[in-house]
């Protein structure tokens, strides 16, 4: 294991139950590098909070191993502890408490100063007034804030989040997104679970993505959303001919729209070059082909019978700080989408991705 | 050995409940001398009526008043109550995780809560010293109170609640839920005080009164200043079994929030 790494697991096991039954986690193989911002992708039961839990030295692995800044989460778990932020999901508070004391008392039990709490407390819109007042009376959104404060204040040097935007409205994700990205430009590593697939998309260099408590990707966003097909929507003035020729084209539908005619499909990258010269042929004169989304590689998991790594290809990891300012940018561009949102689109089509147009 | 600042949230956690059980457990020990020096009155140039036990004397009152059911359920709130709930309440509540990710070893939470619990022991006992004392002097009988045996008394109701507070946490690390961790330890102090009560009343069940751990604590005697130690061993070991177990069992286990 190497200290060079934020998170390393390998064949990191947990099985439950009599005999092991319950297989939470299956031989977790995983490297974080320091500096890093990566996201830990996967429904509800795929195995995210008990890989954290296991790293945290909450649950004691059933094989394999693991380590955190370079300890080893079983033998080292204080020493561990002493230098990391945790949220976790399902955030509860001592009701008994008001919001101060309850963030003086996580600190005091830390043993560390509240480096950041005023930034946080801006970002997130928290008031000191706020703070004032019994934990017992706040939202749900008022205690996740709480939560994030707790884990952040003290500037850990790895941050582990499980469901961080859980309770958040769209306003208060972005400010997180933002904090995080922030720690992570100062040289933090943030490691966070979530199944909200834009949030991820936006801030994270990396994803992994869990399913039935096994790895089945771990690559850059960029890399999952490059392998995804593209879907491709053109009217035509002439019926195209040879289309069903074309190698990578799938779900290949010509319908009569009019005089002209729709046509519609999913392609692989490189087969829309070679797509668009045919339409072109038949005379284009309109044209959507819609950029895959990190939503659509997860569902390609989720929603095909992918049980293993092997199909995306490996490419090199980009640098944490070049990742960072263009995850910033994308912060910046892209309007906020809320859990609802994000539950009702489709399985296979994004609701708003960037677009190339032509037409005619 | 102990986690100063968790101790202290534990202390503000409960500290309602110590307050009001502290100050009733004053006023319901000064009851005791009170009625003593009434039944004295009542009788007095008169012989002593068949079956007026312990109310004879006023240690014999005392030591009544010790192991009445009133005063064990105010002594079992006090002290084990307040460790039954200390981790199983957490993991029940959610809390229990967020504690675990602050620096601080398991053994040193459940250290942390122990002391909370055997604190509740030692002010629970010294309430109802204090409250003896005070029950003495308005019924006008503080001469027949053996002052100098007090701290003895003290010391050993400590020890005797302070195992129990003990089994409480070794309950509470064993189970995810108040609620079983809870029916062990009120079963195990109810068992044996049913067993010591029960026999001394029934002759069957007698010879098995020295089982009950309430048989060897024996305010009377320690009042009378005929101290048993090898009471106090009892309790000492019975504590070291209680801890033994919540020490290797709470590292070992699985926790995190509820599911």
């Amino acid at each position: 294991m190497s200290s060079d790494n934020a998170i390393e697991t390998r064949g990191l096991t947990k099985h439950y139950g009599k005999g092991g039954t319950i297989k939470a986690l299956t031989s977790l193989d995983l490297t974080i590098a320091r500096g890093e911002l990566f996201g830990f992708l996967g429904p509800n039961g795929a195995g995210k909070s008990t890989a954290i839990r296991t790293l945290l030295g909450f649950l004691h692995p059933t094989s394999g191993s693991a380590s955190v800044l370079g300890l080893d989460v079983v033998k080292d778990s204080v020493a561990i502890r002493q230098r990391i932020g945790y949220l976790p999901s399902g955030f509860a508070v001592y009701d008994y408490m008001s919001g101060k004391e309850y963030l003086d008392h996580m600190r005091d039990l830390t043993g560390r100063p509240s480096l950041l709490r005023h930034r946080i407390m801006d970002a997130l819109e928290l008031s000191d007034a706020v703070l004032k007042r019994p934990v017992r009376d706040y939202s749900r959104g008022m205690r996740q804030k709480i939560g994030v404060v707790q884990a952040m204040e003290t500037d850990p040097e790895l941050l582990i989040l499980d469901e961080p935007s859980e309770g958040l409205d769209p306003l208060m994700q972005r400010s997180l997104q933002e904090l995080l990205l922030e720690r992570v430009a100062v040289g933090r590593t943030v490691f966070f679970s979530s199944h909200l697939i834009s949030e991820v998309e936006r801030i994270c260099n990396r994803v992994a993505i869990v399913r039935g408590g096994k790895l089945v990707a771990l690559e850059t966003v960029a890399t999952l959303v490059r392998f995804q097909r593209r879907h491709v929507s053109a009217l035509v003035t002439r019926k195209p001919l040879r289309m069903a020729g074309i190698s990578g084209v799938t779900d290949l539908k010509i319908v009569a729209e009019g005089r002209a005619f729709r046509v519609t499909c999913d392609a692989e990258a490189v087969a829309v070059p070679k797509l668009i010269a045919r339409l072109q042929s038949a005379g284009i004169r309109d044209l959507l082909v819609e950029a895959a989304s990190l939503e659509e590689a997860f569902m390609s998991y989720y929603g095909d019978a992918h049980d293993v790594v092997a199909d995306i290809p490996t490419l090199p990891y980009a640098p944490a700080t070049s990742a960072v300012k263009r995850a910033t940018k994308r912060v910046r561009r892209t309007p906020a989408a809320t859990p609802t949102r994000a539950a009702k689109r489709g399985a296979k089509r994004p609701v708003k991705r960037p677009a190339k147009r032509a037409s005619r | 050995m102990i986690s100063r600042t968790l101790f202290f949230r534990l202390l503000r956690g409960h500290r309602v409940r110590l307050a009001v059980g502290l100050l009733v457990v004053v006023i319901w020990s000064l009851l005791f001398p009170v009625i003593y020096k009434a039944f004295q009155d009542s009788i007095a140039g008169k012989p002593i009526p068949p079956g007026a036990g312990n109310f004879s004397t006023l240690a014999g009152t005392i030591s009544v008043g010790f192991i009445h059911p009133i005063s064990i359920a105010l002594f079992g709130i006090l002290s084990a109550g307040l460790t039954v709930g200390a981790l199983s309440g957490e993991r029940q509540r959610g809390t229990l995780e967020l504690l675990l990710s602050r620096p601080l070893s398991r053994r040193k939470i459940l250290a942390t809560m122990l002391l909370e619990g055997w604190l509740g022991a030692a002010l629970v006992s010294f309430a109802y010293i204090v409250g003896t004392v005070i029950g003495a002097q308005i019924a006008g009988v503080q001469d027949e109170l053996a002052f100098a045996q007090l701290p003895t008394l003290w010391l050993f109701a400590t020890l005797f609640w302070g195992m129990f507070a003990t089994i409480g946490i070794a309950a509470s690390a064993s189970f995810d839920t108040t609620a079983p961790s809870m029916a062990i330890t009120v079963a195990f102090i109810m068992g044996n005080y049913i067993l010591e009560v029960i026999g001394q009343f029934w002759d069957v069940v007698e010879p098995y009164r020295y089982l009950s751990l309430f048989n060897h604590f024996a305010p009377v005697d320690l009042l009378n200043n005929t101290v048993d130690a090898s009471a106090a061993l009892i309790f000492i070991v019975g504590t070291l079994i209680a801890a033994a177990w919540a020490f290797y069992i709470f590292p070992r286990r699985d926790l995190a929030a509820p599911n």
